[in-house]
């Protein structure tokens, strides 16, 4: 009889099958990929003299093999490969790589005490549970903790039906920046898998109902949450790395984002959400950040590219070998290297093709426009190569075009007519027109009309300006009105992170407006801080939603959350983070604010034109500008006021014709404008009128009441009027 | 591939006369061990001594005999020395195969 079999031998037996061989295999493509009857393993190292395919058993710490890739025989030029039948989906895998004679080791940090991740992975094992902090031996820990990852090969199969990525074109846009986390994980939020992609889906129809036409998703990709020992000096709570700016993996889903994460289901839980943001005419945006890992700088972490090719991936020195740090997080990758322009494209294109994403925001983007020495490039091929990239052709291309180096492109980023970018000018000049700052209204005038003086010398259109007054990263709207300072004490670095630089006005009492807090002598009444508050959040969202370019609106924003003047809470999982869904109720008037004038905006082509070549006075959409008397705007260094008269044909109404009235006053007095003439017998209703409380601060259209006086509208102080011709 | 074979009762002993089992030996190593399997042989000890050299493939051509074997057969290593013995420890094919110095420890495992 034969001898009893050890378990460890059923462990790696159980995984394979009877035809198990090993072979040379192909180079390309990189990554595991499942073939016919096995799954070929291929990854890139120029610097390696050796590599090992390490094979693990789902749940098992230890390898079960590991197999060395011989030089001559699974090697392609600088690609190690082999072809592994017999084995199915479900199991987990890693590489080790080492180099013989490395006289170089600042250089080519190849590490054999590391199982390092495939840059390729389509999903990790390893991260399953948010927040949850071990050390290397598994055992809770209080330091800084990168859990082990491994890779694990998932079967693409998924019934898509008819989806694909919407295409919606991007002058229809109008984006929610939201936290996947962060969105549903308030128990307010009611919803069955908080803080999932699962949950995500729960609150489809709430964002159906708002308008939005597109999600934008803090990084999805895996990061470790659990990578700062930072404490909350005023709760004594371990901090975690919410936002996840910090990418481990760039093609894996977070598998602590799906309610089940089994064997990799993350991916189909993920494609799953995808479909149904689909199927409600709502586009998914990731935010990609590829200008550095989470490997940090020399003292940081082996999990990957470093242990392959450092000096491949990674911008660095190569005299001391110390990285260079644009990103401000300890590395830069090394984006304009052929082999990572390849990654990257690759990895743009799984997105696209297999996950039916609709676009990407690419953080700190000016980083992939330096080259390999850190140098600034006329024409990165990278982006380049993005811009015309034939898979990515529909594929919505937003650049944060600054980097954390001092580089800062908004107008001049690398565009090729393809990217789009965040617009830091149209947050900071609105923010100060708001604020009642003088000399602002020639600015926010371009600002309005799509920011021409920045983006039509390129070749650009009105829709290539992302507009935004608040994103993740600073004040919510309720805080931008609410605090002239930032408060992130709770951060742990004794209040020295964050923006200084706000541009922000707390209306005349600095934080919360409770009772408590009343000053007998203060300049304003509790009263009045909370109603100018309100009126100026709704200023913002009516100069936001009624410019031309794209908004976007930070989550929550439409029902006043706050983060008590934390502009950086990116450490933050907690309720100062999360959207409290009992807000919903609390400020329903600003919701519904929200959601009348993403409806106005919807039903009025002339607020998504999308062209600068239209002059004033021709045909199509007419713009007239005026001031306290029709036709004389005050450009001048103390007007604060601006009106903009914007005209539409509209062949369905009786005159043919439709004209919209914008008024901004930041002016802290009201003022009586004269409103322009209308031609033919058209009167002038009332759309939107931010002094009034609601519902009368904002008319479904149409229904608003019309002007009793048609001559003269009477504006209040720090107000914005909206009224309607027809 | 050159090997010799003998039956030392239930157990048969199969030997590499090659010095390398790798990627060009491994099919063939493969079909013949095949052969042995289902003309009836589910213990088998595979005597390694006169190999000097292993790779990958040859050693999934050695876990597919494993396979092959199913829960009632088994195959041992014995005489694995130097780099292959290495490679197993490497590998950790040593935990997946049981592995003996002597070719007659390695029988009598299996005729217990």
């Amino acid at each position: 009889m034969a001898g009893h079999r050890t378990r460890t031998q059923e462990g790696f037996l159980e995984i394979i099958g009877e035809d198990f061989e090993i072979s040379r295999g192909s180079p390309l493509p990189l990554g595991a990929t499942l073939k016919r009857g096995g799954i070929n393993f291929a990854v890139f190292s120029k610097h390696a003299t050796s590599v090992a395919l390490v094979l693990f058993v789902p749940g098992k710490d230890d390898p079960v093999a590991e197999f060395p890739l011989d030089p001559r025989y699974n090697r392609t030029g600088h690609t190690w490969h082999a072809f592994v039948q017999g084995l199915d989906p479900g199991i987990e895998y890693g590489y080790r790589a080492d180099r013989q004679s490395n006289h170089e080791q600042h250089i080519h940090r190849f590490d054999l005490s590391e199982v390092l991740v495939d840059p390729y992975a389509k999903a990790l094992s390893g991260g399953e549970v948010w927040g949850q902090i071990t050390n290397c031996e598994g055992e809770p820990s209080s330091a800084a903790c990168v859990k082990r990852r491994r890779c694990l090969v998932v079967d693409d199969d998924f019934d898509w039906g008819f989806d694909q990525p919407l295409n919606i074109p991007l002058s229809q846009t109008i984006i929610y920046e939201l936290h996947v986390r962060g969105l549903t994980c308030h128990q307010s939020s009611g919803v069955a898998h908080p803080g999932t992609y699962a949950g995500l889906v729960e609150k489809i129809p709430y964002l159906k109902e708002m308008g939005i036409t597109a999600v934008e998703m803090l990084p999805v990709n895996e990061f470790e949450e659990t990578d700062t020992d930072r404490i909350n000096p005023l709760t004594g709570e371990r901090l975690l790395n919410f936002w996840g700016y910090h990418s481990i993996s760039f093609f894996a889903p977070k598998a602590s984002y799906a309610s089940n994460n089994k064997n990799g289901a993350q991916v189909k839980e993920f494609k799953a959400m995808v479909k149904a943001m689909h199927e409600a005419g709502i586009e998914v945006i990731l935010d990609m950040v590829f200008n550095h890992t989470a490997e940090g700088d020399e003292r940081g972490h082996t999990l990957s590219y470093r242990g392959l090719d450092n000096s491949t991936y990674y911008i660095i020195s190569h005299d001391s070998g110390s990285y260079y740090n644009y990103s401000g997080c300890g590395n830069t990758l090394n984006c304009n290297h052929p082999v990572v322009r390849d990654m990257i494209l690759d990895c743009l294109r799984y997105w696209v093709t297999e996950m039916h994403v609709d676009g990407f925001r690419f953080d700190l983007a000016s980083i992939l426009g330096r080259g390999q020495d850190g140098s600034v490039l006329a024409n990165p091929p990278l982006l380049e190569r993005i811009a015309a990239d034939p898979v990515l052709g529909n594929t919505k291309l937003i650049a944060e075009a600054w980097d954390a180096a001092g580089l800062y492109q908004v107008g001049t980023f690398p565009a090729w007519g393809r990217w789009a970018e965040w617009n830091g000018k149209y947050r900071d000049d609105v923010r100060k027109f708001v604020k009642s700052d003088p000399g602002m209204v020639s600015a926010l005038a371009s600002r309005m009309m799509g920011s021409p003086d920045i983006y039509q010398g390129s070749g650009r259109a009105p829709y290539h300006s992302i507009n935004f007054v608040t994103c993740h990263d600073g004040f919510t709207l309720a805080d931008l009105v609410s605090y002239n300072d930032k408060h992130n004490e709770a951060n742990g670095e004794e209040g020295r992170d964050g923006a200084n630089d706000n541009l922000s006005w707390n209306c005349g009492r600095e934080g919360p407006t409770s009772v408590r807090d009343s000053i007998p002598d203060a300049a304003y009444s509790l009263k009045e801080v909370k109603s100018l508050r309100r009126r100026q959040a709704k200023n913002f969202a009516a100069i936001l939603l009624l410019s031309r370019g794209i908004p976007m609106i930070l989550a929550g924003d439409e029902m006043g959350r706050t983060q008590l003047g934390n502009n950086n809470a990116y450490c933050q999982d907690n309720e100062t983070s999360w959207v409290d869904w009992n807000l919903t109720q609390k400020n329903a008037d600003l919701l519904r604010f929200f959601k009348l004038l993403i409806k106005f905006r919807k039903s009025h082509p002339a607020l998504r034109y999308g062209s600068f070549t239209q002059q004033e006075g021709e045909s199509g959409f007419p713009i007239t500008w005026h001031g306290v008397k029709p036709g004389r705007p005050d450009w001048s260094w103390e007007s604060r006021n601006l009106a903009v008269q914007i005209s539409e044909k509209t062949p369905n109404t009786a005159s043919g014709m439709t004209d919209i009235y914008i008024a901004a006053n930041a002016y802290w007095e009201a003022l009586r404008i004269e409103l322009p003439k209308l031609t033919g017998s058209r009167k002038w209703l009332r759309v939107v009128d931010t002094m009034l409380e609601s519902p009368e601060d904002i008319a479904e259209e149409g229904k608003g009441p019309c002007l009793d006086d048609q001559n003269v509208y009477e504006i209040s102080p720090r107000s914005v009027v909206v009224l309607i011709g027809k | 591939m050159e090997i010799e074979d003998k039956k030392d009762g239930n157990v048969l002993i199969v030997k590499i006369l090659n010095k390398r089992l790798d990627a060009q030996g491994a099919t063939d190593f493969k079909e013949k061990m095949s052969g042995y399997i289902s003309s009836g042989s589910h213990s088998i000890v595979l005597n390694m001594s006169e190999v000097d050299f292993v790779d990958s493939s040859g050693l999934g051509a050695m876990v597919s005999v494993l396979k092959l074997l199913g829960d009632g057969g088994n195959l041992v290593i014995c005489g694995a020395r130097g780099s292959v013995m290495r490679m197993f420890k490497l590998t950790r094919m040593n935990k997946v195969f049981s592995m003996f110095e002597g070719q007659r420890e390695a029988v009598a495992a299996l005729s217990k």
